[in-house]
């Protein structure tokens, strides 16, 4: 397959499940704000996200088995970084919250914070190696 | 990973963008290989051999 109809295939799928995401948990705080939900409707609510989620990382996965080695190479550089900057955040600001008294991080963050950390390692590899975004 | 790539293809007058094709990758991993930025797999640098038909080590040299 060439790099090209991957490239495509990946942002089909990526982009409609990041908006499925985003407008999915944009409805469930307002639901939760504005209706008078059950206690266990916010679970049951949070499947919706999740699978659109799913798909997400389906996708980037997809894309990696999809393209050539030398761009799969960089795909992996850029995932590991991102994983990268996940744990630093996670260990750092945990150390800060349990000696320093620094305010509660949610971990929903957390997500968030990959696909940034991984955006900009693939930018920055893909600039410096030769590859193509 | 010092290679002969980019004298054989030329030898052709192939593109990058033909050699990519034939082999089945994309442009920027032959521009990478041709580079020396990269060092193909083993399933690659065997298709980059029979391609150009000569051994591995004729066109690769560490």
């Amino acid at each position: 397959m060439t790099v090209e109809r991957a490239t495509r295939r990946y942002f089909a799928l990526l982009v409609p499940a990041m908006l499925v995401f985003m407008s999915s948990t944009l409805g469930i705080v307002w639901a939760d704000d504005k209706l008078a939900l059950p206690a266990a409707a916010p679970y049951a609510l949070t499947v919706v996200p999740i699978a659109a989620l799913l798909s997400t990382y389906w996708a980037l996965w997809r894309f990696i088995t999809e393209i050539d080695e030398f761009l799969r190479l960089i795909q992996i550089k850029s995932i590991i970084i991102g994983l990268i900057a996940v744990m630093m955040v996670i260990t750092g600001w945990g150390l800060m919250e349990i000696y320093a008294d620094a305010p509660a991080l949610g971990i929903f963050w957390l997500n968030p914070l990959f696909w940034v950390a991984y955006a900009i390692a693939a930018l920055i590899i893909t600039k410096r190696d030769g590859g193509v975004w | 990973m010092r290679n002969r790539i980019k004298e054989l293809r030329k030898d052709r007058q192939w593109s990058q963008a033909v050699l990519a094709d034939k082999l089945d990758v994309s442009r920027q991993t032959v521009n990478a290989i041709e580079g020396g930025r990269y060092d193909p797999s083993l399933p690659l640098a065997f298709k980059l051999a029979r391609l150009f038909g000569r051994p591995i080590e004729d066109i690769f040299d560490d």
